[in-house]
C-alpha cells in the first residue's frame, strides 16, 4: 500500500456512505430491487433510479473508506476504480446504487495488494452529470491518496 | 582508500579463483534479473492488452476462460452468444458502444477475428491508445480485410494482396475457403498485443465462409439452405463456433476450383448484399477466381467510396462481445443483468477484475520463480563465502606481514571484508551488462513467439533493489572471513606450520 503525502493546507473531511444519500431519502433496498425482475422490464442501468445525489459535496475534499473495483491500471498499479461500500460488489451480490459508487481516478496510480482489504480514498469529490440516455449524476473522485482503512 | 587498492592488488594476485567467482555471481545476477524482467513484462504485455473496455461478454463459462480467449486468443470459447442476444443487449440504456468478435478461423496459424468497423473505432490498448492504421485503411466491404503488423511482416503480405481463410484453427486447414479470396486494405501499426498476430475480417466474411456449401460459387448472404449446408447454431446451443461445421461437405470443395462466372451472375440480382460492389472490385483488379495462392503482385487499394458493403451480414451467433458504457458507474449493475440474462445463459466480466484474478491464481508461480533465482543468487554468493575462506588459509602469511607494517586488525578486517564487496559488486555489474546482452539477444524471439515486447529499458527501481540486497548479501558474506582474519594473530601467520 501507498502513503501519498498530503499537499492541502485543511485536513479533508472524514466523509461515510450515509453521507452520499440526501438526507431523508429513502434508498431503495438492492435486495428488493435485485430480486426476480423480468428480463424485459428490468431496469438495466440500475435498480433505484431515484438514487439522489448530495450536491453540496461537489468540489469538496473528503476521505471516504470502501472497497476497490479495478478499472484500468497496469500490471503494478491501479489508475482507475470504482469505490464501493462492501466487498464483492464486483463478484455476486447485488450491486449498490449508483449513488452508493464513486468513480474514482488516481493519477499515477495506487498498488493494490488485495481487493479484499479495504482502503480510505482522499481527494475531490464532483459530482458529475453525463448524457446518457436520460441525464445521470454520480459521484466522481480525483485522489490524491489512498491508505489501508484502519478501523 | 588505500586498503580498497590492497585489496584489489591482492586479489589480482589470485585471479583465477577471483574471476571464477565472479563470473558465477555475474552469471546469478543475470538470471534474476532475466527472470524478473520477463515476469513483469509478461505481466504488463498482459495488462496492456484491453483498456478503456467496460464489460467483456460471452457465454457462459468461467470468468478467465473468457478472457483469455476474447482478449487474448488463449485456448478458445465453448460457446457462443446468439446475435439476437447480442442486438437486444447493445440496445439497452447505458450502453455507448459494443464491438462484436467472431473467433475460430485461422489464416495459416494467425488467429482470424470477425468484427465490424466498431472494432477500430473503439478497441483500445495500453493506456487507451487507439489502434492506428500503418498502411491502407478499415475494411468497409466484405471481401476486405485488415491485418496485424506481425502478420504483415511476417508473412511479407503488403495491401491490395490477395488471401484466403481457412477453416478452424491450427496451422493449416484441409478446408480452405478459396472461393472466398480477401483483399488486404490496411495493416495496422504494432500494439505489441495479441491485436499484431491477428487478420481481422467483416463478420459477414465469417458468417459467408461458414454458411456455404462448398461446391457453388460464394454469395454473400444467399438465402440460408436447409440443414446439411447450414449450420443451425441457433438450435444448437452447445455447439462450438470454431469446429466442426459443414466438414461433411468438406470433401466437396476440392471440385469447386473451377467457378463458373456466368453462374455467379445469374445470382447476382437476388442479393443485394454489396455484391454490385464485389464487381465493380473485381474489375479493376482482373483477378481470376478459384485460385489458391494469394497474387504476389501489390496493387493499389481502391478508395472505400464506391465499395462500401454490409459488414455484418446475417450472423447467427458471435463468440463475445466487447462493451462500453456512458459510465463506469453503470458497470456493476448492467454486467449482473447480462448475469442474469433471460434468453441465454450469458457470463459479463470486468476485465480490470479478472486479470487480478488471473494474477492472483499466477502469483504462486511467478513467486516460486523468484524464489529460485533467488536460490540461484544465494548459492553463487556461498561459493564465494566459500573461496574466501579456502583463501584464507593461503593468506596468513601476507595478512600478518601486513599486521607486522603496523595495520591493526580492524585494517585487515576491512581489507577482508572490501575484497567480498568488490568481488559482488564487479560481479553484479558484469551480470547487467549480461542481462542487457540476453534481452537484446531474446528480444525477437519473445515478440514473435509469446508476444511479450521486452524494452531495453534503465533498470527500475524494483530491479535495483534487488541489486541492492544482492551486495547486501555479499557484502554480509564478507564479514565472515574477515572477522575470523581478525582474530588471527600475528603469531599465527608468521610462525611456520609444518
Amino acid at each position: 500500500m501507498l502513503f501519498c503525502v498530503q499537499a492541502q493546507a485543511a485536513p479533508p473531511k472524514e466523509i461515510f456512505w450515509d453521507d452520499l444519500i440526501p438526507k431523508g431519502h429513502v434508498q431503495i433496498s438492492n435486495q428488493d430491487a435485485a430480486a426476480s425482475h423480468d428480463g424485459d422490464q428490468q431496469n438495466w442501468v440500475q435498480p433505484d433510479l431515484d438514487a439522489p445525489v448530495v450536491k453540496s459535496l461537489d468540489g469538496k475534499q473528503v476521505s471516504l473508506p470502501g472497497f476497490v473495483v479495478p478499472l484500468e491500471g497496469d500490471s503494478e498499479v491501479i489508475t482507475e476504480f470504482l469505490l464501493v461500500p462492501y466487498f464483492g460488489a464486483c463478484i455476486h451480490v447485488p450491486p449498490p446504487p449508483p449513488n452508493q459508487i464513486v468513480h474514482v481516478k488516481i493519477k499515477n496510480g495506487v498498488p493494490i495488494d488485495s481487493l479484499y482489504d479495504a482502503i480510505t480514498v482522499t481527494g475531490t469529490m464532483k459530482v458529475a452529470t453525463w448524457k446518457g440516455d436520460l441525464a445521470q449524476t454520480g459521484y466522481k473522485m480525483d485522489a490524491v491518496g489512498v491508505a489501508p482503512f484502519e478501523l | 582508500m588505500r586498503l580498497i587498492s590492497l585489496a584489489s592488488k591482492s586479489m589480482l594476485n589470485r585471479k583465477a579463483s577471483v574471476l571464477l567467482t565472479l563470473f558465477t555471481i555475474a552469471i546469478s545476477v543475470m538470471l534474476l534479473l532475466t527472470i524478473e524482467r520477463v515476469r513483469q513484462e509478461a505481466k504488463s504485455s498482459f495488462s496492456n492488452t484491453v483498456s478503456g473496455t467496460d464489460l467483456i461478454v460471452g457465454a457462459r463459462s468461467g470468468d478467465i476462460q473468457l478472457l483469455l480467449s476474447s482478449v487474448f486468443r488463449i485456448g478458445h470459447a465453448n460457446n457462443s452468444v446468439s446475435w439476437d442476444s447480442y442486438q437486444d443487449i447493445k440496445a439497452q440504456r447505458g450502453v455507448s458502444w459494443t464491438i462484436p468478435i467472431s473467433l475460430g478461423d485461422s489464416h495459416k496459424g494467425h488467429a482470424v477475428l470477425g468484427t465490424d468497423s466498431a472494432y477500430f473505432e473503439h478497441f483500445r490498448y495500453g493506456k487507451k491508445q487507439t489502434l492506428a492504421f500503418a498502411a491502407g485503411r478499415a475494411f468497409v466491404n466484405a471481401q476486405e480485410v485488415v491485418l496485424g503488423s506481425d502478420v504483415a511482416k511476417k508473412m511479407h503480405y503488403q495491401l491490395g494482396q490477395q488471401i484466403v481463410i481457412s477453416h478452424g484453427m491450427g496451422n493449416t486447414s484441409f478446408h480452405h475457403h478459396d472461393d472466398n479470396p480477401m483483399t488486404i486494405v490496411g495493416i495496422l501499426a504494432p500494439t505489441g498485443t495479441p491485436v499484431d498476430k491477428t487478420v481481422h475480417v467483416p463478420l459477414a466474411a465469417i458468417e459467408a465462409m461458414h454458411s456455404q456449401p462448398k461446391s457453388t460459387p460464394r454469395m454473400i448472404g444467399k438465402p440460408k439452405q436447409p440443414a446439411g449446408h447450414t449450420h443451425a447454431h441457433a438450435d444448437e446451443h452447445d455447439h462450438n463456433s470454431s469446429h466442426d461445421h459443414g466438414h461433411a461437405d468438406g470433401h466437396e470443395h476440392h471440385d469447386s476450383h473451377n467457378h463458373n462466372h456466368a453462374d455467379e451472375h445469374e445470382h447476382h440480382d437476388s442479393h443485394n448484399h454489396g455484391h454490385a460492389d464485389e464487381h465493380e472490385h473485381h474489375d479493376s483488379h482482373d483477378h481470376g477466381h478459384g485460385h489458391d495462392k494469394p497474387d504476389t503482385i501489390a496493387v493499389a487499394v481502391p478508395a472505400p467510396a464506391d465499395l462500401h458493403g454490409d459488414l455484418i451480414g446475417e450472423p447467427k451467433q458471435i463468440t463475445a462481445f466487447l462493451m462500453g458504457l456512458d459510465s463506469p458507474l453503470y458497470t456493476l449493475q448492467i454486467r449482473r443483468n447480462i448475469n442474469n440474462y433471460k434468453a441465454e445463459p450469458l457470463l459479463a466480466i470486468m476485465p480490470g477484475v479478472t486479470l487480478r484474478e488471473l494474477w492472483r491464481m499466477l502469483g504462486l508461480v511467478e513467486k516460486i520463480l523468484l524464489l529460485f533465482s533467488a536460490v540461484v543468487v544465494l548459492s553463487s554468493l556461498l561459493g564465494m563465502l566459500t573461496t574466501l575462506l579456502a583463501t584464507l588459509n593461503q593468506r596468513r602469511r601476507e595478512l600478518a606481514i601486513l599486521r607486522s607494517v603496523g595495520a591493526r586488525p580492524r585494517h585487515i578486517f576491512t581489507l577482508m571484508s572490501s575484497e567480498a564487496i568488490l568481488i559482488t559488486a564487479a560481479g553484479c555489474i558484469l551480470g547487467i551488462a549480461l542481462f542487457y546482452a540476453l534481452i537484446a539477444l531474446a528480444q525477437g524471439t519473445l515478440q514473435s513467439q509469446f508476444g511479450i515486447s521486452l524494452s531495453i529499458s534503465l533498470l527500475s527501481h524494483y530491479e535495483l533493489m534487488l541489486i541492492g540486497v544482492i551486495m547486501a548479501a555479499g557484502t554480509l558474506m564478507g564479514i565472515l572471513p574477515a572477522t575470523r582474519a581478525y582474530f588471527y594473530s600475528l603469531s599465527d601467520g608468521m610462525s611456520i606450520k609444518l
